[in-house]
């Protein structure tokens, strides 16, 4: 995004915020921001920062806000009816690409899941294994395309990733840090699937599997009625 | 405690007592509020009072070409600003007065 671009479209969002003020008042007012945006970049400029739509709501907090703080001290009220719903719809043009990264990621991940579960048919020599692992390649490329470009902080951010969170939060036992033989009783199960899976690893070894499933021993385990010779 | 807040009720008195020292545009003010010591200033707020006392018959306004960009505005005290500076520090003084015999030497 070119930098015009982007003190175009802070610009024309503050705009929105302002659409229900007197139209006198509300040109003074974008003529001063147009200033202040301008200021702004000489700065950003200044220190060789790109300026860009997130750098400018990093400086100057997002294009709503700004307006709401310009019109609480410029002593008009109301318009928080009009501000809710430009937050609502802004919010969904932000989260738009962070959306797209994290289903493009899960989805990648649930075809990797598929491609290794075809795997234990590899060894018959399917060709659906190469198909999916082909399948794979497309989602997770969009997604990593889209991180690079918006940062995995933007998926973090998204409300479900953050619902997300606090469920995990809450499987979580409730003790007290540093009450060792309180948390011991609730780690028992995730050792007994430790131990399980090293167990089930040392029979692969033992049985010369190959190498490459070993990490995944229920697969090569399933893989043992078909390994050849 | 919040200084976002407590800067939001003398913000007026801080604008006024900037452009005592000369008169200046939206960002210089936001500049100079900022070298004075308050970095948590919302930029937008700054530019809104001036708007406000501006309208209030409190401040003179002026367009001046910049080298690039848009034209600046610049605001600077009238007399009834200059009036209105003198009224509002008297009354931050004695509740500054108050708030600190209140508090006492807590920190």
């Amino acid at each position: 995004m070119t930098a015009a671009r982007a003190v175009e479209a802070y610009l024309a969002a503050v705009r929105d915020g302002l659409a229900d003020l007197p139209a006198a008042e509300r040109t003074e007012l974008l003529h001063d921001l147009e200033a202040h945006l301008a200021d702004v970049v000489a700065e950003f400029e200044a220190d060789r920062e790109p300026v860009t739509d997130v750098a400018l709501t990093h400086r100057l907090g997002r294009p709503e806000d700004y307006a709401a703080d310009l019109r609480e001290s410029a002593g008009y009220t109301g318009g928080d009816k009009l501000l809710g719903r430009l937050r609502r719809r802004n919010d969904r043009r932000r989260e738009l690409r962070p959306r797209l990264a994290l289903w493009c990621f899960l989805l990648s991940c649930a075809l990797a899941a598929f491609a290794g579960y075809l795997a234990v048919d590899v060894l018959d020599g399917g060709q659906s294994l190469l198909m999916a692992l082909a399948a794979v390649t497309v989602p997770a490329a969009i997604a990593a395309a889209l991180v690079r470009s918006i940062g995995i902080a933007a998926l973090a951010e998204l409300p479900e990733v953050r619902r997300a969170q606090g469920w995990v939060e809450g499987l979580r036992p409730r003790t007290m840090p540093g009450c060792w033989p309180a948390v011991r009783p609730h780690l028992r199960p995730t050792w007994y699937v430790v131990r399980g899976w090293a167990a089930a690893v040392a029979v692969g070894v033992a049985l010369n599997l190959d190498s490459a499933m070993l990490p995944f021993p229920s697969l090569s385990i399933a893989g043992l009625g078909r390994a050849p010779g | 405690m919040d200084r976002t807040q407590l800067l939001k009720g003398v913000l007026d008195l801080a604008v006024l007592a900037v452009l005592r020292d000369g008169d200046g545009y939206g960002y210089d003010v936001v500049r100079r509020l900022r070298a004075a010591g308050h970095e948590e200033l919302a930029d937008a707020s700054v530019y809104g009072t001036l708007r406000r006392l501006y309208n209030a018959g409190l401040l003179n306004s002026y367009v001046e070409p910049s080298e690039e960009g848009p034209h600046r505005k610049y605001y600077g005290l009238n007399e009834r600003g200059r009036n209105r500076l003198v009224e509002s520090a008297k009354v931050w003084r004695q509740f500054s007065d108050t708030m600190s015999s209140l508090v006492g030497d807590v920190a």
